[in-house]
């Protein structure tokens, strides 16, 4: 195994389990699902990816790749069940930063799609979650 | 082994990500054209670029609904016990039952109908041009369908 994949692995399990210890308490039930990636050579390997519901509300956190330009590793999140780009993880020098588009109604204009970096925390992936959940259609 | 939904899911969204990929490489490559003409010396490839430029998106979603019809021919052949069984993409988004073998509603049925029109304009299986649609368009309405079908099958 590859130590970049192996890494990739690692940072994923550890991702998934701080996110599931983070949005449990604000009242999101959350479910691991394997999911099969391959690499550059076209081996398989498993990373697991992470269901969240509230209410209507379901969104995947979803491992995409790792070792791409100016990142280690990132893992998308997307509304459930029709796979809508909600947001995207960054792994870099070994922290996560998370990538959300503003919701229209708080950009100030309508040109482009603004977006905001955040460190990863308690707090701001909940704030992003509930941001979600605050503009998102039923998603069930 | 068995299907599992949520692979299927994965590869549509995966074909989607292609596209976009896809898309912003012949964008800067179009850029980088107009900045440098002399770039691409070839009439023939510079004609084939604008091709691949305007049919981009028209291409893609004939791989989505190939991956989509892909799913549906597996749980086809799953729920009939016959793995050499062969159905048309109509035939099989209107018999498709879902979980618990309830219907799937009207409307989804229908969203997965026009992306199969769109699929077989761009196929040049029609000529008859369908009301332009998105690939991320096709992706929701191809995934919305694919939500009702069970979690896993043999």
């Amino acid at each position: 195994m590859s130590e970049q994949r192996e890494q990739f692995q690692k940072s994923v399990e550890a991702l998934v389990e701080q996110v599931k210890s983070w949005s449990e308490p604000h009242d999101w039930v959350t479910k691991e699902y394997p999911k099969k990636l391959r690499n550059g050579s076209h081996e398989l390997f498993v990373v697991p990816s992470l269901v969240l519901q509230r209410g209507p509300v379901r969104v995947i956190l979803d491992p995409v790749a790792y070792d791409v330009p100016g990142s280690e590793a990132v893992v998308d999140l997307y509304l459930m069940p029709a796979y809508d780009d909600l947001a995207s993880l960054y792994l870099a020098a070994g922290e996560w930063t998370i990538h959300y588009p503003l919701p229209p109604d708080v950009q100030e204009t309508h040109s482009e799609p603004e977006t905001k970096s955040l460190p990863l925390s308690e707090a701001t992936i909940n704030q992003v979650l509930d941001s979600i959940a605050a503009h998102a259609e039923s998603s069930v | 082994m068995p299907n599992r939904r949520f692979d299927w899911h994965e590869h549509i969204k995966d074909v989607e990500k292609e596209y976009k990929a896809a898309r912003l490489a012949v964008d800067r490559l179009a850029a980088g054209l107009t900045a440098s003409p002399d770039a691409i010396t070839d009439d023939e490839t510079r004609a084939y670029l604008r091709n691949a430029d305007a049919n981009l998106e028209g291409t893609y979603i004939v791989r989505l609904f190939a991956a989509f019809e892909a799913a549906l021919r597996s749980y086809d052949r799953a729920r009939h016990n016959d793995p050499t069984r062969e159905q048309v993409a109509s035939v099989l988004i209107d018999t498709t039952g879902g979980r618990r073998r309830q219907g799937i509603s009207a409307t989804v049925r229908q969203g997965a109908h026009e992306v199969r029109i769109v699929r077989n304009f761009w196929a040049h299986e029609s000529d008859e041009a369908p009301p332009p649609m998105s690939i991320a368009d096709a992706r929701r309405r191809l995934q919305l369908f694919l939500s009702w079908l069970p979690d896993e099958w043999p």
